[in-house]
């Protein structure tokens, strides 16, 4: 019965800056070899999820646990055991992609020869074959992106965040990364990913989760949200369930408005 | 370098095997950060001339720290009293400029939070990413360090011999470990003591409120003990010497080369050995840990975003200011700007306000030593005007530096307007207030007959800044950036202003100073060229904006 126990979960999460609250009671199982889509408008909480869920955000209330393990009291084996991809570009810039990823790899205290085995292979995939050894500063957001998702896949994590996994791809890298996630969910992997492009996340998720003001508003295939709203397309499902439809059209038009006033 | 400094780490792998410090990935931090070092001063980069500008300052300012060194050194040679004064009067110089550094330039290392998010999803524990961060600043404060002790490494050899030469050498490494230890204690117990989000806040502060005690307590201790005497006369140990590590090493070098024994020297001897590992233990073992906690806290933009700072709309009386000092709208923006950000962005402080604490410490001369008042009041002045000539030199730094593309992308075709704008902010904001402080200090004590020096000073500080209109190349206010550590440790390029065109400044005011309408007649003459100058900023276009 191994399957029916979540990799992923969160109890009643709640989390404040302040005075304000991001987070009000979330509640998550995230099973094994499920692609989660986990999506919201800005501000809604998605980041402040994922960093609590990766380690790096602590002094939450709630339990989050991931492969058995609580993520404030032995965050250093869930580390282990995830891997990351953020979404802004962040990485050492002076550094070539391989002199990098063999410092990311060394932090998980894999093999020297491994790592640049592994690098090697995947830069190639990514037809970064020929930057190999050249310094990252010079590098389109798309290559940074590139590297950046190898360096949270290098140790072969058991689950994987991402964050806007394909912000900054051309549509070739996109595809690619599509088909890499979708491998990844076949050798079992557990993938959890945010992200504002709807038709993206309607594709590629077995499960989608909406998030707003803190809560989470859905939850389900996205089959299952589309009756529940009865409405064609995600974009819909999203702007219904997080109060945007109706409104947007009028804000576009008082924007213009506002440009056009003396 | 970062080779022999990584052979120097494995050689030291018992040291964080006791530590409990995963060697492995700290090693691994260590030598990427160093790597970032190297490669930042050759790199091929877009701004490559400036790169180079930068890895020169370092190596500028470890050359005149050592040539200082020398200078300084020389009273080894001279000052007859025993070994122990001596010593301590030459570690406390040391351990003031290892503090100085630490404090004005490296301080923040341990406080970035810039590659969070590189380093923070790994499996890596806070004492490690704490551990490579002390690395990093002792290899480039041992440096400047040993730039600093050169002088008096060289004449302790030269007098005492080879072997007090090499003791004063170890000496010197532990002091400038047990300096960097203790700074770091201190900034550790901050982050305990403080709320985590008041804690930036609270870390610049403490850092200006240090630095000015660090300064003005070097004076100090450099004052008590008068410079003439015999090297034999008794040594007189005070309780407070226990406390001051220059003395615990003073200690040391008496008990070697004037072989005492005795228990006071003992007592230093273990201090000096046993300190810098326990600080090192407790740092590791219970300070570290704590800060890790807070470290992922810091520089999440949730806190600094919901942190709802609340600020009055528009500030009428900013506003009346730049109405009053600006002629366009250009120079009015960039007024306000500078007004604004240097009142908000906490590293600005931390980089300009300590040096008031060396204004404190001239006006307290001046009101203690009365027999050489003149020379006092021209301290004050020209420190002054030192001062307001840092303040205009750290308006192009920031944090934001990416913010100055907005500047390329407007259509502005007079970038000479934005720095007359911005120098005139730091004028007003800055110049002026103190200049009026300084000006009823003075007149408050010595009358009224002092306002022809106050005005003479005030012009001339007028002309001194307005005459980098002269210079080839200017950068926009807050374009640039901060965080190489090669840049690093250039505070001390302008001491050397401190020490050469100050004075140099202050002797020709003495002088016209004793002629009787000297001052009165020069006065204007220097305000008007000094106003003709700043009119030339206005002509500055982008062929001399620095890229």
């Amino acid at each position: 019965m191994e399957e029916l126990k979540p990799v992923i979960s969160i109890r009643n999460l709640r989390k404040s800056y302040g005075e304000k609250e991001v987070l009000k009671g979330i509640n998550l199982d995230i099973y094994r070899g499920e692609i989660i889509g986990y999506i919201g408008p800005n501000g809604a909480g998605k980041s402040t999820t994922l960093k609590i869920l990766i380690g790096t955000l602590g002094d939450f209330s709630g339990e989050v646990s991931i492969l058995g393990y609580d993520v404030t009291k032995d965050a250093m084996e869930v580390k282990k055991h995830i891997g990351y991809v953020p979404e802004n570009a962040m990485l050492y810039e002076v550094l070539t992609p391989m002199e990098y990823l063999l410092f990311i790899g060394r932090l998980y205290h894999l093999e020297d020869v491994q790592i640049e085995k592994r690098a090697t292979e995947l830069l190639s995939l990514f037809g970064l074959s020929e930057v190999i050894d050249t310094r990252m500063s010079t590098f389109s957001k798309g290559m940074r992106q590139k590297v950046l998702l190898i360096s949270g896949l290098i140790h072969n994590p058991e689950i994987v965040f991402l964050d806007e996994p394909l912000s900054g791809l051309d549509a070739n890298a996109v595809i690619l990364v599509k088909e890499i996630l979708a491998k990844l969910k076949e050798a079992g992997k557990t993938i959890l990913y945010s992200s504002h492009i709807m038709d993206v996340v309607e594709k590629l998720s077995d499960r989608i989760v909406i998030i707003n003001n803190g809560e989470i508003v859905a939850n389900g295939t996205f089959e299952e949200l589309k009756t529940q709203g009865s409405v064609a397309s995600l974009e819909s499902v999203f702007g219904s369930l997080t109060g945007g439809n109706q409104e947007n059209q009028t804000r576009a038009d008082d924007f213009i408005q506002a440009l056009s006033s003396q | 370098m970062t080779k022999f400094i990584l052979y120097i780490l494995d050689k030291l792998q018992w040291l964080f095997k006791w530590l409990a410090v995963d060697y492995h990935s700290l090693r691994a931090i260590v030598e990427v950060k160093l790597m970032m070092e190297n490669r930042r001063v050759h790199g091929l980069q877009r701004n490559q001339v400036q790169k180079k500008e930068q890895s020169n300052t370092f190596l500028k300012s470890l050359l005149f720290q050592a040539i200082f060194s020398f200078i300084y050194g020389l009273m080894i040679l001279f000052i007859k009293q025993p070994v122990y004064l001596v010593m301590m009067l030459s570690f406390a110089f040391i351990m003031f400029m290892v503090a100085f550094n630490m404090i004005s330039d490296f301080a923040e290392v341990l406080f970035d939070t810039s590659d969070n998010v590189i380093l923070l999803p790994r499996p890596v524990e806070g004492k490690v990413i704490w551990m490579a961060r002390l690395i990093h600043i002792i290899v480039f404060l041992g440096a400047l360090t040993l730039a600093n002790s050169l002088g008096s490494i060289v004449f302790t050899t030269f007098k005492f011999g080879w072997q007090a030469g090499l003791l004063f050498f170890i000496c010197v490494i532990l002091l400038c470990l047990i300096t960097i230890f203790l700074t770091s204690i201190l900034y550790l117990l901050l982050t305990k003591v403080v709320s985590e989000e008041k804690l930036k806040d609270i870390i610049g502060y403490a850092q200006i409120a240090f630095s000015v005690f660090i300064a003005v307590g070097y004076q100090f201790i450099a004052r008590t003990d008068k410079l003439i005497g015999t090297e034999t006369q008794e040594i007189v140990i005070k309780w407070w010497h226990y406390l001051v590590p220059p003395a615990w090493f003073a200690g040391v070098m008496e008990a070697f080369v004037a072989k005492h024994f005795e228990l006071p020297y003992m007592i230093f001897t273990l201090l000096v050995l046993i300190v810098p590992f326990a600080s090192l233990y407790i740092i590791n073992n219970y300070l570290s840990p704590l800060f890790a906690k807070s470290l992922s806290g810091l520089g999440t933009p949730e806190i600094t975003e919901k942190r709802a700072v609340k600020t009055a709309k528009k500030s009428t009386f900013l506003n009346v200011l730049s109405g009053i000092f600006t002629k366009t709208t250009l120079e009015k923006s960039a007024f306000e700007l500078v007004w604004i950000i240097t009142a908000r962005d906490r590293k600005f402080k931390v980089r300009a306000y300590p040096i008031f604490g060396m204004l404190i410490y001239f006006i307290y001369n001046y009101f203690t030593q009365s027999q050489k008042e003149d020379v006092n009041v021209l301290m004050i002045l020209y420190y002054t005007m030192f001062l307001i000539w840092i303040f205009s030199q750290q308006i192009y730094i920031s944090d934001d530096w990416k913010a100055s593309w907005a500047y390329r992308v407007a259509p502005l075709t007079n970038p000479g307007e934005v720095l007359l704008g911005s120098l005139k902010s730091i004028l007003v904001k800055v110049g002026l207030p103190i200049f009026i402080i300084i000006g009823a200090i003075l007149i408050g004590k010595a009358g009224f007959g002092m306002i022809d020096d106050i005005l003479f000073a005030m012009s001339s500080t007028l002309l001194f800044i307005s005459l980098n209109v002269l210079t080839g190349e200017f950068s926009l206010p807050f374009s640039m950036e901060m965080a190489n550590a090669k840049v690093k440790g250039n505070q001390w390029l302008k001491f050397l202003f401190l020490f050469l065109v100050a004075p140099i400044l202050g002797f020709v005011h003495y002088f016209i100073g004793k002629t009787t309408y000297g001052l009165i007649t020069l006065t204007p003459i220097l305000l008007i060229i000094a106003l003709l100058l700043l009119k030339e900023y206005r002509k500055i276009g982008w062929d001399r904006i620095k890229e």
